[in-house]
């Protein structure tokens, strides 16, 4: 008797596991059944991280999939040994891997690595930033007008600002106005507070930072803002009095600061189409919109072949425009 | 045991600490001078080469000192028993490959105080008690570092 | 007195059942953080960062704040009993702490040498911050890069007080430290350097495994030497009792003025943007070496201790000023700290303390809360504490390599940390084996990175002129002043001696 009772159950069970598997590849053709490591490369409490958590916790509130993701922290080598362990992840890995990707870390990457975006899967890009040009309560120059003066007459003027990015602003701003290094100088600080830091003691004359870092000191009036680093205006209340280069007779000068996920190349299609419909549902809920508010990003919602159409195209200009 | 691991060795490293520093001195300043270069003169600032290539300058003469002052006695006293740590060490970063970090921590601790030292049970299991207290109640759960499990752990929990 | 009217709101805030029991988790929690190695203050917050969120940002913050506070005080601990320093500001710690406690058999004395010098120089930081915060953060700003490379020249010819009987030997390794540190992604040119085509030395070689290995990792390996003697465990047996680590009131004597120097001194640098901790214990423990210590320093005097303790304790306090009074954080931990205001929705800037009056003052006040708490636990745990002296070295050996290994893993999470820490242990014990103390290397390689970033920045700024760097401000001018007779007086002092040798003698 045991025997039968033992032989129907296990009969059942194949029949189970059978009418579940035919199930999945019927409807949503990926389930994840197993841990899902989500890759941030830099460390706990940074803004990869804090983007990373604000999309799980989305996702975990609205019941928009009940897998269990685990962060997992991979910042060796300034992030590139997580994000080259993420590009050859192997097929049975590939379906539970994700990685936060964004434009800081796209161009080191392909800066000082042979690692491309093609060797990924980019899955979403969910929000953009983009940068201003501050003066300072200190500073000698109370507008662009007056800097684009003293250029001309020959003066010395530092910009403080953040690292990755930011140089690559600077960059495209020289080449914009055509000044020598020389004369319009970067210093690069760790994180925007650095080069704010410098501009409240007079000790650079203008500031690049996105805007939520510096909507404090604006509004304290302590720093103004003179020039837009954007195609247009900004049309937060506080900063929309900085004009853009091109009401000086320039092109605009703008580089996107985007915050994506991306992942591995072996990642099955079914896998691919279900985790770009998670970060899209995602996007869509009251505690991410609230998350963009709070850190003053602008949406930017693209997932699936989109993202990496963007993304291609993002890094075939940063190739060229470092000549490489 | 065949051997005697507290025998004492001679070894010059008063001369070889020296020569090995210059020849660090050496590899930095050239790849600072001769590829990252010293002043960029269009942008009127330092490269990333100028503070490495000035140290390393530095390094290679003092360097040299060192070693003409190393010359008067140049040995210094080795033994192996000093080694087994380092040595257990890479043992462990294999093993770890295998059965996962803390099973191969926990079982090097028991090998050496049970095995090696020879000391008693309780001595024993009352040192797998804090080794076990401070990996797993304070890394692995509580600051939730996440330890590798090795290739038999990925084939069970992967 | 206006700022005491909000300081006394501040306490009424903090006196909450919620938020003492918060000031209380966070002054145990940081001990513990801080005296495992690998573990910072930086990771301790930003692990438990996520566990405050549903909290009210008050009672968060004075979790986090006693937190990191606290942690200052746990890492003397193992620097003080293993020679492993749980944080880099407790390198100096060791310095005369691990001589104290086995050299001269005094381990409990050092332990609360170490925690009262933290907590007079912790409170001496509070005050200066609770009644001058934003007027020091104002001050503090005029430190630009070309103040600050100054500073860390006058910071670094201090080195040469810690080289010891073999100065040749000192500064061979405190370049080999500044090279070292100089490996990976350079800040300023955004390009790697040094890298030889690794992808893990893109990220440069980390501190954290750094030290573990060339210190804790070293002093293992040469505890294998000592395993077997008996006599040197049972001469500190004796003095494991609470009673026998009692202070006399002569050692308070000693103690008290190193800590409140280094209380002051401390506090304004840890104002300094980027300078923290470890600078701050760093010159706190150079200064003393201009004044009488009963015993040499580095051979276990408490002056030493208490000087540097002090002082790293008041830098976290100053560091306070720059974060809450202009939103700057002024070391990693500091970023967290901000990073989780934000998450909060509170605005952390200029306008801070007129916004948000009770979590600011409610803030400084949970600070002095956290002072107290932490030296009444400090002093609760050092009876426990000093239990692992008994432990016999033997069985001490496999503990303490585990604790490096897992403590190093946890910085990288990967073996990269490991490696290094490995690596870092295996040279620095071949170092102390051929007369290289190693100690200066870690100095350097800890401070040289900011003085090199400091003085590039100074350089684009003036334009690569030298004489604009060092005579910028008056500030600069003072500091370089300061800088040359430093470096100028033992060289003139020899020649003196060398010119005038008979006179020195027939004074004698």
């Amino acid at each position: 008797m045991k025997k039968f009772v033992a032989i129907v159950l296990s009969a059942l069970m194949v029949c189970a596991l059978f009418a579940n598997g035919t199930e999945e590849t019927a409807s949503a053709g990926f389930k994840p059944t197993k841990d899902v490591s989500w890759v941030c490369t830099s460390k706990p409490g940074g803004g990869s991280d804090i983007f990373t958590t604000q999309i799980k916790d989305a996702m975990k509130v609205n019941g928009i999939t009940d897998a269990n993701i685990v962060t997992e922290y991979i910042t060796d080598g300034s992030g590139e040994v997580g994000r080259l362990q993420v590009s050859t992840t192997n097929k049975a890995k590939a379906d539970y891997t994700l990685l936060t990707f964004n434009s800081g870390d796209l161009m080191p990457m392909v800066k000082n690595t042979d690692n491309r975006v093609e060797n990924f899967r980019p899955l979403a890009i969910m929000a953009v930033d983009k940068q201003l040009l501050f003066v300072g309560e200190q500073s000698k120059y109370s507008s662009w007008q007056e800097i684009m003066d003293a250029l001309k007459s020959g003066a010395k003027i530092v910009i403080a600002g953040s690292k990755g990015d930011d140089i690559e602003t600077y960059n495209k701003l020289i080449a914009e106005l055509g000044v020598a290094e020389s004369q319009l100088s970067y210093i690069a600080n760790d994180a925007t507070s650095g080069a704010i830091t410098s501009l409240l003691g007079g000790h650079v004359d203008l500031c690049m930072s996105k805007p939520a870092a510096a909507s404090q000191y604006v509004e304290a009036g302590k720093m103004k803002p003179v020039l837009a680093l954007s195609t247009t205006r900004f049309s937060t209340e506080s900063l929309k009095d900085a004009p853009t280069l091109s009401e000086f007779g320039f092109n605009n000068v703008e580089v996107p600061v985007w915050r994506g996920v991306s992942a591995p190349k072996a990642m099955s299609d079914e896998a691919y189409a279900f985790w770009a419909d998670c970060l899209k549902k995602a996007s869509e809920t009251a505690e991410f919109k609230a998350y963009l508010a709070k850190n003053g990003l602008e949406p930017m919602y693209l997932f699936g072949a989109e993202a990496e159409a963007y993304m291609l195209e993002y890094q075939k200009n940063y190739l060229v425009s470092i000549g490489k | 045991m065949k051997f005697d691991d507290k025998k004492v060795v001679k070894i010059p490293t008063k001369v070889i600490v020296p020569v090995v520093t210059c020849a660090i001195g050496i590899l930095f300043a050239s790849i600072a001078f001769g590829q990252y270069g010293f002043w960029d003169s269009v942008a009127m600032k330092p490269t990333k080469g100028f503070f490495p290539g000035i140290i390393s300058i530095g390094l290679i003469a003092l360097s040299v000192l060192a070693f003409i002052n190393g010359l008067k006695s140049p040995t210094a006293e080795f033994r192996l028993i000093n080694w087994y740590v380092p040595l257990a060490v890479l043992l462990i970063i294999a093993a770890t490959y295998v059965i996962g970090m803390i099973p191969s921590l926990l079982i090097f601790v028991f090998l050496w105080l049970k095995v090696y030292e020879k000391q008693s049970w309780t001595t024993t299991i009352i040192a797998l008690l804090i080794v076990s207290f401070i990996v797993i109640g304070c890394f692995r759960i509580w600051l939730d570092i996440q330890f590798p499990i090795g290739f038999i752990g990925e084939l069970i929990f992967g | 007195m206006e700022n005491f009217a909000l300081l006394f709101h501040g306490f009424q805030v903090v006196f909450t059942f919620q938020n003492i029991g918060a000031c209380l988790l966070g002054a145990f929690l940081g001990l513990i953080v801080g005296a495992m190695p690998g573990i910072g203050s930086l990771a301790g917050v930003a692990l438990l960062l996520p566990l405050t969120y549903k909290f009210n940002p008050t009672t968060a913050i004075v979790l986090l704040g006693a937190l990191y506070y606290s942690n200052m005080y746990g890492g003397a601990f193992s620097a003080i009993l293993l020679n492993i320093p749980g944080d880099s500001p407790a390198v100096m710690t060791a310095l005369d702490g691990y001589p104290m406690a086995t050299v001269r058999k005094r381990p409990g004395q050092a332990l609360f040498t170490a925690n009262l010098a933290s907590c007079i120089g912790g409170t001496i930081g509070m005050i200066i911050l609770a009644f001058l915060g934003p007027a020091l953060a104002d001050a503090g700003l005029h430190f630009g890069p070309a103040e600050m490379t100054i500073l860390l020249l006058v910071a670094m010819t201090s080195i040469g007080w810690l080289v010891g009987s073999n100065p040749t030997n000192g500064v061979v390794l405190t370049l080999l430290g500044i090279l070292v540190a100089s490996i990976g992604m350079d800040l300023q040119s955004g390009s790697p350097r040094f890298n030889f085509h690794n992808v893990y030395l893109l990220g440069g070689v980390k501190f954290i495994p750094f030290v573990i290995g060339t210190v804790g990792f070293a002093q293992v390996m040469k505890l294998m030497d000592e395993k077997d003697e008996k006599a040197k465990e049972s001469g500190i047996t004796e003095r494991l009792t609470i009673r026998g680590s009692l202070l006399s009131l002569h050692d308070v004597k000693r103690i008290i003025f190193p800590a409140m120097r280094s209380g002051f001194l401390g506090t304004f640098v840890g104002v300094l943007p980027g300078a923290g901790a470890t600078t701050g214990a760093f010159l706190g423990y150079a200064v003393q070496r201009a004044f009488k210590s009963e015993e040499p320093l580095g051979t276990g005097a408490m002056e030493g201790i208490a000087a540097c303790e002090a002082a790293n304790n008041a830098a976290a306090a100053g560091a306070f000023a720059p974060l809450l009074a202009l939103g700057i954080p002024g070391s990693g931990t500091g970023a967290v700290l901000l990073g989780g205001l934000m998450m909060w929705g509170l605005n952390p800037g200029p306008l801070l303390f007129q916004n948000e009056p009770d979590f600011a003052w409610g803030l400084i006040a949970s600070l002095f809360l956290a002072n107290i708490f932490a030296l009444m636990i400090a002093l609760g745990v050092i009876p426990m504490l000093l239990k692992i002296l008994a432990v016999p070295v033997k069985v001490l050996i496999p503990i303490i390599t585990v604790v490096c290994i897992v403590g190093s893993y946890s910085d990288t999470y990967s073996f990269y940390g490991v490696i290094i820490m490995l690596v870092a242990g295996v040279c620095g014990y071949l170092f102390e084996k051929s007369g290289y103390s190693t100690a200066p290397m870690l100095l350097s390689f800890v401070l040289a990175p900011l003085l090199e970033d400091n003085m590039r920045k100074a350089f684009v700024i003036s334009g690569g002129s030298t004489s604009k760097v060092f005579f910028n401000s008056a500030i600069s001018t003072v500091l370089t002043i300061v800088f040359c007779v430093l470096i100028l007086t033992p060289l003139v002092r020899a020649l003196l001696k060398k010119l005038g040798i008979l006179k020195n003698k027939e004074n004698k």
